[in-house]
């Protein structure tokens, strides 16, 4: 799926298939989630899905991040960034024990 | 469940008169957006009378209906969510009072949305021999000042009184399995997580205590996660135990919220369409608060579309969190 906003197509494709009232409406970076309809059991579907598909731990998840689609959009782009972050620093970490030798 | 058999003898509703949604707005209580996305079209506003007042008129209509089938009733539980007419007193014994008589027990049951259907829980304990009965009503009024009816806890607050009268004699339904389920720790999302003095309540913003609850007790995703566990679970049991899959429901009445919200548990969650629940009716009402499921049987049956051998399942859930199933079949045309 084409993206429309400043999000990825996967982000939308997951959004779009649980919001009931928008398969032809727009997404608007601002607007609450609400107002497309979204449910309890659409939010938590929703969060499940971005968590498996972004790696992002459930728990993670918070009430702010739900608000509009901008902010979820952002919410999980910031977490893929600490993800690379994250693994950047790991892989750092190995080379140095690697080039310090074995541990005496 | 119990293995004495009974049955709903009797129903009764007291619908008071609509305000249109297009009314609120032009009244300034409503405003367009939330009527696009929610499509509640108008909502039960009572001028006159108080709750219990409405309850007794609904009970009154169930009695007549139920007939010899409630010669011995043994309880009257009265449910309701908000102000009966007066604090500091007890408002099942007036509905008692002015349905039953002076002298039948008669107790109130708070248990948010769900108490209605809680009551058939509590209500079926009363019938041991087989011409027992119980008086079962809702009512409310949502004109406070505390609350503000069209934005009301996802969804938009109605007035109005129902009524159910359980019957071990026999009825024109037949009870055929009932289930409550309950996760107590979830209690303080109506609360907001935190305790208030009395004299700080304002309006009740339902948002803001959902958000001070996530914030402060338990995170968003694991709260309705934990709500559908509890959901999930009470409605597998009451099919298994009534022998049937969703497919065969004739009709399944929720409590009445928003279309969304309605589609969702219809189409997504029981896997039927939407127009085969009470939302066609529900969203002319708007939500009863303890009443929806009553309101809605009253509805189907007395217009003739639920019929002889139709399975329909009233289903209940309150902030608490408790939710009750009653699977029913349908024995006797009205």
């Amino acid at each position: 799926m084409t993206a429309t906003g400043p999000w990825d197509g996967t982000f939308e494709r997951l959004l779009r298939s649980r919001l009931p009232a928008t398969i032809e409406v727009a997404l608007e970076p601002e607007v609450p989630l609400t107002h497309y309809g979204l449910t309890s059991l659409g939010y938590l579907e929703l969060g499940r899905a971005l968590s498996e598909h972004y790696g992002i731990s459930i728990g993670a998840f918070t009430e702010r991040a739900f608000r509009t689609v901008g902010s979820l959009w952002h919410f999980v782009a910031d977490s893929q960034l600490e993800r690379v972050a994250d693994s950047q620093l790991a892989v750092r970490a190995d080379e140095q024990l690697e080039s310090s030798g074995p541990v005496q | 469940m119990n293995s004495k058999p009974f049955y709903i003898a009797g129903v009764g509703a007291y619908l008071a008169p609509r305000q249109t949604a297009a009314e609120a707005i032009a009244a300034g209580k409503y405003d367009a957006e939330s009527a696009r996305i929610n499509d509640v079209a108008s909502a039960c506003v009572e001028p006159t009378l108080y709750p219990a007042e409405m309850a007794a008129i609904a009970g009154r209509a169930a009695l007549k209906m139920a007939g010899h089938r409630a010669r011995n009733v043994r309880a009257v539980f009265h449910s309701y969510v908000d102000y009966q007419g007066a604090h500091y007193w007890q408002a099942a014994p007036y509905v008692a009072m002015h349905t039953v008589g002076p002298s039948v027990p008669a107790f109130d049951v708070v248990q948010e949305c769900n108490g209605g259907m809680a009551s058939i829980e509590l209500g079926r304990r009363f019938l041991d021999d087989e011409q027992d009965a119980v008086l079962i009503t809702t009512g409310d009024r949502f004109d406070s000042p505390w609350i503000s009816r069209w934005y009301g806890d996802q969804s938009v607050l109605a007035d109005g009184g129902s009524a159910l009268v359980l019957s071990a004699a026999g009825g024109f339904a037949k009870v055929t399995a009932l289930v409550t389920q309950a996760d107590n720790s979830l209690e303080a999302e109506a609360r907001g997580a935190s305790f208030r003095p009395a004299g700080d309540q304002g309006v009740i913003d339902f948002d803001l205590m959902r958000k001070q609850f996530y914030a402060g007790a338990v995170p968003m995703l694991e709260h309705y996660g934990r709500m559908e566990v509890v959901l999930r679970r009470c409605v597998e049991r009451v099919m298994a135990e009534g022998g049937i899959t969703a497919q065969d429901l004739g009709y399944l009445i929720p409590v009445v919220t928003t279309k969304p919200r309605a589609e969702v548990i219809a189409e997504r969650f029981f896997g039927i369409p939407v127009e085969r629940t009470n939302w066609p009716f529900g969203r002319t009402t708007g939500h009863l608060s303890t009443g929806d499921q009553f309101a809605g049987l009253h509805e189907l049956v007395t217009t003739g579309k639920a019929r002889r051998g139709d399975r329909i399942l009233l289903l209940g859930g309150g902030t608490g969190y408790t939710v009750t199933a009653a699977l029913i079949e349908i024995e006797e045309d009205l």
